[in-house]
C-alpha cells in the first residue's frame, strides 16, 4: 500500500524540531504574552461595553451595541490587516505587535462583552431586590452580588474565548508579528521543511491548550463551591 | 413609628394600591391578609421604596417623603429604605456568599461599620435565629426553614426601626413553617415593629396588634385580631375568611 512507502522522516524530521526549538519557543513567549495581555485588556472592554449595551442611555447604547457588531460581524483577519496596512493610508502606522494588541483586545472586547452581558442578565431580579433591601446602591449590587454570580455563568464561555484567542494569535504571523507559527515559517523557508516545523507547532498549541483546559477546571471548581 | 397616608401605584393604568392609609406604633406587629393580586406585596414594596409609590406619603421615624409632587431623589429614598428591613417570600439570600458574610454584608458594604463590631453583631443574630453552628455554610446546603431564618438575620444586622415580611413562610415546607414562625414570634416578643404579609390566620391571631384585611388596593377593614377574626364587619372580609377557613382544614 501506498501510505506504507512514506519516508516519515520527510514528514517529520525529529532532529530538525529539536534544533528549531529555541527558536519556536522564543515565538512562544510572544504567543503567550500577547494572548494574557490582550484578554486582560479585551475583558476590561468586554465589562465596559456589556454596561453599555444594558445602559438605559442611548448615547451609551447604541456605539455599544455598534461596536460589537462590528467586531462579530467582520473576520479577525480583516481587522488585523486594516489595522496594520490599512491605516498607513490615513498615516498611521502601527508597529506589528501595537497592531496586534489593539486588534485581539478589541476582538476579545467584542465577544466577551455579549458573555458577561449574557451572565449578568442570567442572575435572578431577586437578587438585585435583595441587595437593594439591604441600601445597596446600583453598583454596590453590582459589584458586590451579580457580577461575582455573573462570573460563574461566564467562565466556560469565557474560557473558550480564550482558547479561541491563544491559536488566533497565529493569524499575526501574517503582519510579521514573530509569534510562533512565525518563526516556524522562518525556518521551514530556510530548510525547506515546512511539514517539520507546522507539526511541531501544532503540537506546542496543543500543549498549550491542553494545560489551559486544566487551569479552567479548576477555576470552574473554586467558582462554583458555593453551588450545592 | 410608620405613617403612610393616601398611598397609591399605578403599573401603567392598573391601579393597584388605591390610597392606603397605615398607622403602625413603635413595637407593634401589623399583619396583612386580603386574596391574591389584592396588592399586599405591593403596599410592602411601597413602603421600603423597591417600588415608588405613584401618590401618597411614606414617613418611618423621622424620615418622610410624599410622591407624585416631582421626582424623589435617590438619597432620599436610601435614607427612607435604611429605616426598613425585607424578608422576602422566596428568601434571596447570596448564594455566593456563605451564611455568616450574607448577613454581615449590608453593615460593612453599606454602612461601612468597623468588621469586628459587625461580625460580632452577626453571630449574636446567627444564634438569635438558631444557626449559629451554620455560619460558614453556603445558603443553598440549607433547607428552606433554615434559608429564610438566615434572610431575618440578614434584615435585622441593618437594625431597622422596622421589618417587612412578604408572606415569609409560603414558599416553604409545611414541616418547615413552624421554625420561621416560631423566630417571628420572639421578635414581636422583643418588640420589634413588624409588618407582616401572611396567609397564616393562626400566627397573626396570636401575635398581631391589629390585623389590615386588603382587596382591591384598599385596606378594607382592620382591627385587633379578637375582633377581626371573630366579628368581621364587612362582607368581603368574611367570605374571605370562610375561605381560609376551609382552606386550612
Ligand atoms: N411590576 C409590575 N408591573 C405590572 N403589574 C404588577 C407589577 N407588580 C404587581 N403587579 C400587579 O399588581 C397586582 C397586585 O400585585 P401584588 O403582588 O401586590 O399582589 P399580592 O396581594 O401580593 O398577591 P399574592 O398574594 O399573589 O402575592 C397584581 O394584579 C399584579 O399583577
Ligand atoms: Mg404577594
Amino acid at each position: 500500500m501506498a501510505f506504507l512507502t512514506i519516508q516519515w522522516e520527510n514528514l517529520f524530521d525529529a532532529q530538525l524540531a529539536w534544533e528549531s526549538l529555541p527558536f519556536v519557543l522564543q515565538g512562544m513567549t510572544y504567543t503567550i504574552s500577547l494572548s494574557f495581555i490582550t484578554m486582560g485588556i479585551g475583558l476590561v472592554l468586554g465589562l465596559i461595553t456589556a454596561m453599555g449595551r444594558m445602559s438605559e442611555r442611548d448615547w451609551l447604547r447604541y456605539p455599544a451595541r455598534m461596536y460589537i457588531s462590528v467586531i462579530r460581524g467582520t473576520p479577525l483577519l480583516v481587522q488585523l490587516f486594516i489595522l496594520y496596512f490599512g491605516l498607513t493610508v490615513i498615516g498611521l502606522t502601527l508597529e506589528p505587535v501595537t497592531a496586534a494588541v489593539i486588534g485581539l483586545s478589541l476582538n476579545v472586547g467584542g465577544y466577551s462583552a455579549e458573555t458577561i452581558r449574557g451572565a449578568i442578565l442570567a442572575i435572578p431580579k431577586g437578587q438585585w431586590e435583595a441587595a437593594q433591601s439591604i441600601n445597596m446602591t446600583h453598583w454596590q449590587s453590582m459589584r458586590r452580588i451579580i457580577l461575582p454570580q455573573a462570573v460563574r455563568v461566564a467562565l466556560p464561555p469565557l474560557a473558550n474565548t480564550f482558547l479561541s484567542l491563544v491559536k488566533d494569535t497565529s493569524l499575526l504571523s501574517v503582519i510579521t508579528v514573530p509569534e510562533m507559527l512565525y518563526q516556524a515559517k522562518i525556518i521551514g523557508g530556510r530548510t525547506f521543511d515546512y511539514m517539520t516545523l507546522y507539526l511541531l507547532v501544532a503540537l506546542l498549541y496543543w500543549v498549550i491548550c491542553t494545560l489551559l483546559n486544566i487551569v479552567h477546571e479548576r477555576l470552574e471548581k473554586r467558582f462554583g463551591r458555593y453551588v450545592a | 413609628m410608620i405613617e403612610v397616608t393616601g398611598l397609591r401605584k399605578h403599573f401603567g393604568d392598573t391601579e393597584v394600591l388605591r390610597g392606603i392609609d397605615l398607622q403602625v406604633k413603635k413595637g407593634d406587629v401589623h399583619c396583612v391578609i386580603g386574596p391574591s393580586g389584592s396588592g399586599k406585596s405591593t403596599l410592602l414594596r411601597c413602603v421600603n421604596l423597591l417600588e415608588i409609590p405613584t401618590e401618597g406619603t411614606v414617613r418611618i421615624g423621622q424620615e418622610r417623603l410624599e410622591f407624585g409632587k416631582g421626582r424623589v431623589k435617590e438619597q432620599a429614598i436610601r435614607a427612607l429604605r435604611s429605616k426598613t428591613g425585607m424578608v422576602f417570600q422566596r428568601f434571596h439570600l447570596f448564594p455566593h456568599l456563605t451564611v455568616l458574610q450574607n448577613v454581615m454584608e449590608g453593615p460593612i458594604t453599606v454602612k461601612r461599620e468597623p468588621r469586628a463590631h459587625v461580625l460580632e453583631r452577626a453571630e449574636r443574630l446567627l444564634d438569635k435565629v438558631g444557626l449559629a453552628e451554620k455560619k460558614n455554610a453556603f445558603p443553598e446546603s440549607l433547607s428552606g426553614g433554615q434559608q429564610q431564618r438566615v434572610a431575618i438575620a440578614r434584615a435585622l444586622a441593618l437594625e431597622p426601626d422596622v421589618l417587612l415580611f412578604d408572606e415569609p413562610t409560603s414558599a416553604l415546607d409545611p414541616e418547615l413553617v413552624g421554625e420561621v414562625l416560631k423566630t417571628m414570634r420572639s421578635l414581636a416578643e422583643e418588640e420589634q415593629t413588624m409588618v407582616i404579609v401572611t396567609h397564616e390566620m393562626e400566627f397573626a391571631r396570636d401575635v398581631a396588634d391589629e390585623v389590615l384585611f386588603i382587596d382591591e388596593g384598599r385596606v378594607v377593614e382592620q382591627g385587633p385580631p379578637s375582633r377581626l377574626f371573630t366579628q368581621p364587619s364587612a362582607k368581603r372580609t368574611q367570605q374571605f375568611l370562610a375561605k381560609m377557613l376551609e382552606a386550612s382544614r
